[in-house]
Parts: structure tokens; sequence; C-alpha cells
């Protein structure tokens, strides 16, 4: 894909949405309108999984905490809006942390509903007591393994942990498919890279602790600094993905979706597999218990699983989807290519012996 | 003159400058109302930060005791001390010598570099830091630039020393600004004074540049500290591990009871800087000369201007050329990915402008009354006060954001994720900027002021909003620029307290940055940089005179230089004439030609006037006794001023006359005795009527005109309300009368010593008075134009008729203008008569001695005649047993009674020892025989050179007094 072509996209998407901001075309009716990046998401099947048109309407006011960016939600929470006359959404973006420790302060919180980026939050959140169950027409969407055991919440998309690495350096043949490896295989020494003051790579490291150990966790971790000399992300993910691309740094411990703003470069994405390495993450939402409008939230949670939003954010967020039906897009190794560990998500969410680990190994 | 010393501006009257703060001074119940809205304001600021101890103290104390015992909390303590002192001081070793650079000499485009030095203030760290990594990081620009030269690692910019670095290039300002504002508060002619003194440059910056301006720098170094030990981002970025980022951490692992209990680390990390500065500070008393002194002086680099050049371009280039070009460049190579319905709005510009100027606004009404109180009262709960306000500066705005998200949401819903609540975080993190830049403006704000316009009739809150208000204005507005650019890119409790959906310029540029978008980033963050940097000339207030003379020249159509008779070159020297050439034509009736010429004197002796005192007596002083913290400065002092006269108080400094002035003017409480005025008890034990109440006038020796007034408003100043108008007729008659009608519309700092000098006593005499008080009212002036000046002074008294108590240490002067004087020492009088009475029969060896030349003349008294050394003496009286028995006494012999003629030795009395030639005089010093030591005043038309032995004889005509030996 060329740059140019890409620009001119770019320039006409802004355009297009500028118009509808300012109120000049009919809602949704404007057939030319394509839903996420249009680079990626023309010329695609028609997805599976249950349209919009057949779900409940949406309607009245909806707060919600979003730790989902707007780049990345902005467009689809839009389109929601352009569907339904009736629909108002109050979306306050902010980081994790914040939202978080907003509800667990706020005396009652006027959110509705919480969009999170991983699920130790919703975790956190349903332990403190503060979300409700989802209904079970809304958790039967989605396959077991991305929401949670209770119904508290439920995934719209997978994130998985990768091997980034510089493709005109390694070949993806060669490279171990066994996490461990990287921290002993003399090939890496020096050329490794990670972010341990992400959360993503935090959980990486919990789900690690939960599925091999915390000796072994350690060992890996000493072995990375001891034997690797791993170098710290400057920027966090994007700042790795940036560094990989350019041929900077030949390995890379990040999230796949770092592949999104790097289509171009040498970024390449390989797979461990059975380990901490290959998990996943889901990107979801809760309901609050707080909020007076559950029903209509349960509803805006349903219509992320719609095959317009599944199908947005494959193709804009480059994520996986979490129901059957919508494909990653083409970009991305299939599922079936790798085969991620299996566990409760919730368990990420005992955070504290991670950050205890980094601490004594001086990683953090 | 005395000679100026800069730490005791009152200069005569040491005592005179202990009171403005004092608990029983007569403002006693406004200080109270004063103290409890500034303690009201403190507890609103400091609940968010209780708010974080109760959070802290729900952790349970086994965690809590976890984290204390962790073994990284030792290091991370010691990590963020060195950072702070490290920062700290470096701040202070850039922000000085950069502001002395653009303020003190010749560098060239010193206005350019005054600004762009304290830039680096709004560009926001987030932003700054990443541009550091992206040039210093590993694999960044400089890292590529010197690979091909074989460098392989450059120095680390992670950890202690990019921190370092970058803190210190944003922190820098602080103490920059303030030292600019110290610099151009005061007097430089101290500079002058002191380089005359002493050529060491070196010298004169640490014993009087240094040290003047240390309030200033103190307040900028406790600004930068605090900066540092509460900022978030750099060290996040940068991995140096402080309490911050441990902050950080545990706030990104949803434990904020771990962050609160981290967060009381550096509350009490704050608390032990702030009293390390209270410690450190000195108070007060730092305020600028009311004479509006140009600032003339420049110290010339020579060829150290290029050094001095490169330096600020070095800390201009990396503090701001460096990250804006890096937006610059982001901005050129444009957005890089699919964003869909993301994009930078001009609203968002609009609402960061809108809620930072309400901060501002906010924050600067706030900060007055606790940069009044600080400013003006030291005492321990104006210090917690003041300080307490400067706890929130140094907790993170994620701390305070989540308090209040807390704090709001449980008891008042109402205004939850509104505005109101965003402007009251930011005003809870950032007030001290406000406070500190508006206590130093009250600080530098001449306490005179305040009591000349008290003196002129206004209460103090009137006297507050015309006088002192417009005066510390500038500074408050500098203080209101500095909430504002820091609101403008305040981050996370912006995130945290902002109404859902509402973004702005930091929001947006966060949102862009997190997601790795700097091409989005790249406009917000410029259009914040600019905006910012706009304010930041509010962060310079032209000195006030500057600006309302400016303001004036803009508006005022008769300011045609040419139509006065060329004012504008003429020298102080021709001034002075000019002072006598235009002489008040009210003067010519010469009604009072001065007590030298007056025969009568010696009829009118004390008991005479005594006697025909009681019906016109104007003002009465019964038993006034005041003290200070070191003892009496008045005591049981009593005197009587009769309609019409002048009385003249003198003494030598410290005597107690000046706040014998201030007893009379109101501005003082006597601590026992009464004064009265036409009979109306106006202090005493059960009354005090306060300055404002009174119809007395002063005029003080520094002037105290207000510098934001034109000369005509000035004097219109004390007029009733109804009449208060710059063209009013009393204000022209007064102003021809002192001969200034040509400059009624100039401003204070354009005129001349003497011009001021009368201006002020138009000004005084407006509101026509039942006395004026004037305080050593030409003692700053030169020593040609006093003289000038005294007759000037005396004609318009004259000419109004006025009744005036007139203090002076210049014996000449007391005795020239006062139809009566009365010495005063030790607070108390020592005689009270007519001059002539005074200087020929003193009281006392010690009236004596302080009137003229003194010399005495040992001698044995027998029936009125003192037998001397050179012969026998009629004497007048005597103290002691003088004039009713006999004995030993000194008789007094002034210079001018006594004739000497040379003589052979054999027939000699004594021989000339010294001699002092001033002109029309010269007086010789004759030591006797007998080893007396007496003076003799000649005419210049005889000479006698040193040696020559001399017949001395009493050339006086009137009998002379005579002392007890024992009454020295």
């Amino acid at each position: 894909m060329d740059a140019v072509r890409r620009r001119e996209l770019l320039v006409m998407a802004g355009a297009t949405s500028a118009a509808l901001a300012s109120g000049c075309l009919g809602v949704g009716e404007d057939e030319s309108q394509v839903l996420g990046d249009p680079e990626y998401a023309e010329g695609r099947p028609d997805p599976g999984g249950t349209p919009m048109s057949e779900m409940p309407d949406l309607s009245g006011e909806l707060t919600i905490y979003s730790a989902r960016s707007q780049p990345r939600i902005g467009e689809l929470m839009e389109y929601l809006e352009r569907q339904y006359d009736d629909l108002t959404l109050e979306i306050r973006y902010d980081d994790t942390a914040d939202l978080v420790s907003t509800i667990e302060a706020e005396a009652e919180t006027p959110a509705d509903v919480f969009y999170g980026s991983e699920t130790q939050s919703m975790t956190h959140l349903k332990e403190a007591g503060d979300t409700a169950a989802l209904p079970e027409d809304v958790l039967e969407l989605t396959p077991d393994g991305v929401r949670d055991p209770d119904g508290h919440w439920i995934g719209f998309t997978r994130r998985f942990r990768v091997v980034g690495y510089d493709e005109s350096r390694y070949d993806a043949a060669e490279l171990p498919d066994d996490v461990f490896a990287y921290a002993e295989d003399d090939r890496f020494r020096d050329d490794i890279m990670w972010a341990p003051d992400q959360g993503s790579f935090q959980a990486f490291v919990t789900a690690m602790r939960l599925l091999h150990g915390e000796d072994e966790t350690r060992t890996w971790i000493r072995n990375m600094v001891d034997r690797q000399d791993v170098a710290t992300s400057p920027g966090g993910d994007s700042a790795m993905a940036r560094a990989t691309s350019d041929g900077e740094v030949g390995i890379a411990f990040t999230n796949h979706y770092v592949l999104r703003d790097h289509p171009d470069g040498n970024l390449g994405l390989a797979f461990t597999s059975g380990d901490a390495g290959a998990m996943f993450n889901v990107t979801g939402a809760t309901v609050l218990a707080d909020g007076d409008e559950s029903e209509i939230a349960a509803n805006f949670v349903r219509h992320l699983l719609s095959a317009e939003a599944q199908e947005y954010f494959a193709t804009t967020t480059w994520e996986y989807p979490a129901i059957e039906g919508v494909d990653p897009i083409d970009e991305l190794p299939t599922t079936d290519e790798f085969e991620p560990p299996e566990f409760d998500l919730n368990e990420l969410a005992d955070l504290e012996p991670t950050l205890e680990l980094l601490r004594e190994e001086d990683v953090l | 003159m005395p000679t100026p010393d800069p730490f005791d501006v009152d200069g005569t009257s040491p005592t005179a400058t202990e009171d403005s703060g004092r608990d029983d001074s007569p403002e006693s119940p406004r200080r109270t109302g004063i103290t409890l809205l500034a303690a009201a304001i403190a507890a609103l600021i400091v609940v968010p930060v209780c708010w974080i101890a109760i959070v802290a103290l729900r952790v349970e104390p086994d965690r809590a005791m976890s984290i204390v015992v962790r073994s990284t909390t030792l290091e991370v303590l010691v990590n963020t001390v060195s950072l702070v002192v490290v920062v700290t001081t470096l701040s202070v070793l850039i922000g000085v010598p950069l502001a002395i650079l653009t303020t003190l000499t010749d560098l060239p485009y010193s206005r350019f570099w005054l600004v762009a030095l304290s830039v680096p203030l709004v560009i926001p760290s987030y932003t700054s830091a990443y541009a550091f990594i992206s040039v210093w990081g590993p694999n960044g620009l400089v890292q590529s630039l010197v690979a091909p030269l074989g460098v392989d690692s450059l120095p680390e910019i992670y950890g202690f020393p990019g921190t370092v670095f970058v803190l210190t290039l944003y922190n820098y300002p602080f103490v920059y600004l303030t030292t600019v504002a110290g610099l151009r508060s005061f007097d430089t002619s101290y500079i002058d004074i002191a380089r005359s003194l002493e050529n060491d440059l070196v010298d004169v910056f640490r014993r009087i540049v240094i040290p003047m301006t240390r309030p200033a720098i103190l307040a900028g170094a406790l600004l930068a500290a605090l900066e540092t030990a509460g900022d978030f981002g750099v060290p996040a970025m940068l991995r140096f591990d402080v309490f911050t980022r441990q902050i950080y951490v545990e706030h990104n692992a949803l434990a904020h009871d771990y962050a609160a209990m981290l967060s009381l680390h550096l509350v009490a990390i704050t608390l032990v800087i702030l009293a390390l500065e209270s410690r450190v500070r000195r108070h007060r008393a730092v305020h600028g000369s009311a004479r509006g002194e140009t600032r003339s002086y420049t110290i010339r680099l020579g060829r150290w201007k290029w050094p001095a050049l490169a330096a600020c371009a070095l800390v201009v280039g990396f503090a701001i050329v460096l990250p804006v070009a890096f937006l610059l460049w982001w901005l050129v190579t444009g957005p890089e990915a699919y964003v869909g319905a993301f994009e930078f709005r001009p609203e968002y510009a609009i609402n960061s402008v809108y809620v930072s100027v309400l901060a501002a606004v906010v924050a600067a009404v706030l900060a007055l009354p606790v940069a009044y109180l600080a400013a003006h009262e030291r005492s321990l709960p104006s210090a917690v006060i003041e300080r307490a306000t400067y706890v929130g500066f140094a907790v993170p705005g994620v701390v305070i954001g989540l308090s209040l998200v807390s704090f709001g949401s449980s008891y008042v819903p109402a205004i939850y994720q509104t505005i109101p609540l965003l402007v009251f975080a930011y005003v809870v993190l950032y007030l001290p900027l406000a406070v500190g830049a508006a206590r130093t403006s009250f600080v530098y704000v001449n306490p005179r002021f305040v009591e000349a316009a008290r003196a002129l009739g206004c209460t103090p809150l009137a006297a507050f909003r015309r006088v002192t208000l417009p005066l510390v204005l500038p500074g408050i507005v500098a203080g209101a620029a500095l909430v504002f650019l820091h609101a403008m890119k305040e981050l996370p409790a912006t995130l945290l307290l902002r109404p859902t959906g509402f973004e702005s310029l930091a929001t947006f540029i966060w949102m862009a940055e997190r997601n790795a978008y700097y091409g989005y980033a790249a406009a917000p963050a410029l259009v914040l940089v600019c905006v910012s940097a706009i304010a930041i000339l509010g962060v310079f207030p032209n000195s006030y005179v500057e600006y309302w003379s400016l303001f004036r020249r803009d508006g005022d159509p008769d300011g045609d230089e040419s139509t006065d008779e060329g004012i504008g070159v003429t020298t102080e020297a021709e001034r002075g004439e000019r002072d006598t050439d235009r002489r008040p034509s009210a003067a010519d009736g010469g009604t009072r030609v001065g007590p030298t010429t007056g025969t009568d004197t010696d009829h009118r002796s004390l008991e005479d006037e005594r006697a025909e005192t009681d019906e016109d007596v104007v003002l009465e002083l019964a038993d006034v006794t005041k003290c200070y913290d070191n003892g009496p400065a008045v005591s049981e002092l009593s005197l009587s001023v009769r309609e019409g006269e002048v009385l003249t108080l003198l003494g030598p400094s410290g005597c107690g006359k000046t706040t014998t002035l201030r007893l009379i003017a109101g501005l003082e409480r006597p601590d026992a005795g009464t004064v009265r005025l036409r009979g109306r008890p106006i202090a005493s034990e059960e009354t005090f009527v306060p300055a404002e109440g009174r119809d007395v006038g002063i005029v003080f020796q520094e002037f105290a005109l207000f510098p934001h007034r034109t000369v005509a408003a000035n004097v219109a100043f004390g007029l009733p309300p109804e009449e208060r108008d710059a063209d009013a007729a009393v204000v022209d008659e007064l102003l021809e009368l002192v001969g200034l009608g040509a400059y009624r519309n100039r401003y204070p700092n354009e005129l001349s010593g003497g011009q001021k000098q009368r201006v002020a006593l138009a000004r005084s005499l407006a509101p026509e008075p039942d006395v004026l008080l004037l305080d050593e009212p030409l003692s700053d002036l030169d020593a040609g134009l006093r003289v000038r000046m005294r007759e000037t002074v005396t004609d318009v008294l004259e000419a109004v008729d006025v009744t005036a108590v007139w203090v002076t240490h210049n014996q000449a002067e007391a005795l020239s203008v006062g139809d009566r004087t009365a010495v005063v020492t030790d607070g108390s009088i020592e005689q009270i008569d007519s001059p002539r009475t005074l200087f020929m029969r003193p009281a006392s060896r010690l009236v004596a001695d302080f009137l003229g030349r003194a010399t005495y003349l040992r001698g044995r008294l027998v029936d009125g005649t003192v037998d001397t050394p050179i012969g026998a003496v009629d004497v007048a009286h005597s103290s002691g047993g003088g004039g009713v028995g006999s004995g030993p006494v000194d008789v007094l012999v002034r210079p001018d009674d006594v004739a000497i003629e040379p003589a052979p030795a054999d027939r000699a009395d004594g021989r000339i020892v010294h001699r002092q030639f001033d002109g029309p005089t010269a007086r010789y010093r004759i030591e006797l025989s007998e080893g007396d030591v007496l003076e003799s005043r000649r005419s210049h038309e005889e000479w006698f050179e040193i040696g020559t032995p001399v017949a001395v004889t009493i050339a006086a005509s009137h009998p002379l007094p005579a002392f007890d030996p024992g009454d020295a």
C-alpha cells in the first residue's frame, strides 16, 4: 500500500466525518461511508455474526467511562449514535487507572458502562462490587474464554502478546516458539527490548507466574537482564514497535496490534506456543451496578458484539474479534496458527506480586 | 545625607520600621478578619491534601509496613531528596546569573532574552521529555549522528542525569522570574553607591545585589523545589525512581491506597522544604525606594558579551527551540495513522483558555488575603497559613484530582465533573504561584504609601483599594499569568475532573501522544505553546510607573513636552534654581523673618510662652508613652502646639521624634497618655481615632507620592469624594502655590526631588488639615537644594497659615524654620523654646552640644561672674548651682563668641592647633595653656597658621550659659 493513496483516503475520510458531524447528511444513510479504516475495511467478505439491525434499539443517554481512547473507538461510538436518533453517548476518555480510581472514589458513579482495554481493571471493579452481571443473551454471543465466568464483563476483542521482530534480521521459522528460549538463546543477546512499565507487559508477567510459577518467572527475568542485557523501551509499546520496524532492535516483547501503526516497516510478528508468550487479554466492557440504565447499558454492550462493530475492530484496531464469524485482518495470522495458553483472565488482576517481583529484580 | 542602607529603608528612625506588622497596631481587628479569611482559604486548599492522609490511613497496617520497609523505599527517598536538592541548586545557579545578565548588563537584545528565557515554563514536560528522549535516547537523533564517528554510546539520558537535566531546564525559570522581579524592584542606586565605595564587582554582588534579591531568589527556589518534588511526567519518562514515579506505578496498578501512602511521603518532603525555606527567608523591609529612581545602572560585559550570549542561546536552544522544532517536525511529517473520528477542534483551545483564565482569576483573588497577611505580619499563624497553600503544589495532580473526585462526588455532587471543581483543582495545585507573586509585590510596596493615604482620610479598606491594590496589581497579574500557564498544560487533574466530553489542548495532546500519534499532537501542542507564550508577557509587568505613564501618554491630548519650558533636559541644579525663582507669590509678605532677627527672643522666655498658650493650643500631647519590643521609643512626652506656629522636633536618630509624629498622625497608638486635637482627645486610654479620622496631614521624608497617579491626582487624593477631582480649583491653587502648575499631568517618577517634595506638601495641604506633620521633609534632597527648599516650604506653610510639626535631625533646619523648637532625646523633650533661646540659653549641656558647636571653658562662679583661664566672663544662668551659689562651672563658649589675635608667646593664652576653612569663615581650634580647648570662627579675611600663639577674648556681648561640671 503506497503512502500517497493512504493519505488521499485519510483526507476523504476526514472530509466525510466532518460533513457528518455538521449534520449535512442523513443518519447512517450515506452509502459511501465506510465504518473503520477504509484501506483495510474495503474488499473484505461480509462479516458473520448478528447485525445491529437484528438487535434491540438503543435509546436514552448512556455515560461511558472509556479506557480505550478516542482514536480507537471514537468513530464506532459516533456511528452508533448515528444509528439511533434517541441515543446520546456521554463518553469519558481517560486511562484505565484514572477511571477505575474514579469509580472507586465516587460516592455514586454517573457511569453506566466501563469500557476497558484489558481485564484487570474490570476484574478489579467486579471484586469491589461495582459491577452487575450481564444478561445471558449478551454473554452467549461470545465463546467462553473471552468473558468473565460470572458474567460481569465480556470481551469485544482479543489482544495477543507477540514477539515483534525485525524481518530483515530474523527469519520467522528460526525463531523459538518457547518464550523461555528468548532468555537463553545467544542470538538475541543485546538485541531484545521490553517495556516493563506497561500494563500489558505486567499482565504478561502475571500470566507467566500463573502458568509457570514464580521461580521460573524470576529466572526468566534474571536471564533477560543478566544474559541478554535487555533494553527498556524509550516510550512504551509504540516506541518499541518503531525501533523494531526501523531495524534498531531485533526483538521486542510487545502486543500484536502495534503492527497496525507500522504496516510498511520491517516489523514482523512471531507467536510462541502454549506459554505466557502467546497469552491474550481482551478489551471489553462491564455494566456498573450504580447505573440506572442497566438494560440499555447491556444493550450497548451487545451492540459492540454486532457484526458491524466486530468488523470495525478487525479492520481498524487490528484486534482479533471476540465473536465467531468475523476474521482478523489478513495481515495477522489466524488463531489456529498458534496456541494461546488457557486460564481465567480474571487472574491477571493479581498484579501486586508481579510488581513486587519486578521491583525485586530491579526492572521497575 | 545618611548613607543609604538597603536594609533600613527608613534610615533615620529604625524603630519606626518595625511597626507595621505589630499585633497591637491600630488595625488589629482588621488583621484578625484578614487572618480568618486567609485561614479559611488555606483550609480549603489543604482539604484535598488531608484526604490523602485519610485514604492512606485505610491501608491495613501490615500492608502499610510492607511499603514503608520495602527495600526500595530508602532508595526512592534518597533519589527524591537528591533530585530536589540538585535541581533546585542548579536552577538557582542558572536562574540568578541569567536574571542578572538580562536586567543589569548591556547584553545585546536583552529584552528578547528577558522574555525568551522564561518561555521554558510554557513547554509541557510531557512534550519536552519526549523530545529529549528522541534526541538523546538510545538510537536517538544524536546517536545516529555520532554513530558514523565511532561513538557507540552516549551518556545515559535515563536516570538521574537526564532527569536533573530536563527538570532544571524547565524549572530554572521560577528562580529566573522571581529574581528578575527582585532586581527590578530595588533601587539600583545602592549598587552605584556600593560600587563607588569598593571597586570589586564581585564584592558588590556578594554584599549588595544578592542579599537584596535573596527573598526573590528564595521564593523562586521554593517553587522550583516543590515543582521538582511533585513532577510526575519527567521522572516517569526518564525512569528515575522517585516518589512520583512510584505513585504513578501504584496508581496504574489500581492500588490507590498505596499511591496515597506514597503521596504522604511526598507531603512530608514538602513540609520539610517549606520549613527549611521559612528558616532562611528573611522578612520584609525590602521595599524599594519611593523615589522612583530610573534604572541607569548597567554592567558593561565587554569581551564577556559573547560567552553571555552563548549561554543564553544554549539555554533557549535546549529548552525551547529543540522541543518546538520537534513539534514542527511532527507537524510537517504529519498524521501517520488512521484515527477515525479523532480530530483537533479549535474549541479545545478555547476550552483550555477558558478554564485556565478562570483558574488564574480565582487564584489571584484567593491569593490576595494570604499574600497580604504573609507580607504584613510576621507571626506563626501567618507563616502556617501561607505555607499551607503551598502543599498542593508538590502533590501530583492525579492525587489531588482523585481526592477531589471523592470529595466532589460525596459532598458537592452538583459541581462534580463540572468546570467549577476543575478550576478549584487548578487553584489547589497552583495557588502558591499567585501567593508568591502577590506577596512579593506587597513586600515591595512602601508602607508609607498606605500611611500617606490614611493620613489623607482613607479608611484602611479605601487605602487598600486606592493605593495598595493598583500598586500590587502588576504582581498579581504576574501570579495569575503563572497560574494560567500551568493550568493550560495541566493534565492529570484535568482528565479526572473535567466534565465528560470536555476536551482541552492538554487532553487532546495526551490522547494523541498516548497512542504515539505525534503528528496529531503537534498542532495543539504548538497552539498551547503560542497561547502560553503570549500569556508569559503578563509575567513581566513593567514597573507600575512605566505602565501608568504609557497608559497616560496614549490618552493624554496635552502631553506635549515642548510647551514645558524644556524641563525634560534641565538638571537637578537648574531645577533647584527654578525652585527659588518660582517661590510662591503668596509668600511675599515676609511676615516671618525668622528668629534670628527677633530681638524679643530674650524676653520670650519659656515661662512667657507657657503663660499665653492655653487659648490657642491646637494640638496637645500629655504624658504620651509608646514602647516597642526594644524599649520605650517615647516616654511621658508632653508638648503643645499653638495655632499657626511651626514647631520643630529636633533630635538625633532614634530619639523618638518620628514616633512622636506617628502618634500624632494616628499611625501609632500610644501605650499611655493623651493626644488632643483642638481639645478633643484623639488618643487616650479610652479612645483612639485612626489616622483617617484626624484632620492631620503628613509629609514623609521619602514623600511617598503615589506612583500610579499624576501630580494633580496626587494632590486631589485627600479631597472629599465629591470634590475629588484632579481638576478641582483647590488642586490648581495648591499647585500654583508650590509653583508646579505646569506639572499637573506628570507622574512622580518624572519629577525632581524638590518637585516631589512640593507635590507632597500640596497633597497634604489639600484637605486643609488642622495640623501638618512633616517627617524629615528635606532629608532626601541634596544639600544645596535642601537649603532652598527650606525656604520654599516655610513660605508655603506661612501662606496657608497652617499649624505644623516638623521633625528633623538637622539643627540648622530646625532652628531656621521653627517658631519654636523642641529638642528630643531618648523619647522625651529635653527643652522646648524659641530657636534663639535654645541656642543662646540651652537648658543642658546636652542641648548645647546638639545645637551648633560647643566648647567649654572651665572656671569658678563667683557672684554671677566666672573666673576663667582667659579672664572673667558674665554668665546668664547656670544649671546646678549657677546664679545662686558659687563653685566650679563649665561656661559654654560658641566659636562665634570667641575672638583671637596673634600675640607674643608670653602674652598668648594658647596656640592654634587646627584650622578648618569653609569659605565664608574659618574655624580655629585653640589649645589653651591650661589644657582647655576652645574654638573660634573668624571671617575669611583673617588668616592664621597652625601653631600661631594667640590671645583669646570672649567677643559675645550677651552673658554665656554655664553648667555644673558634673552635668556633662
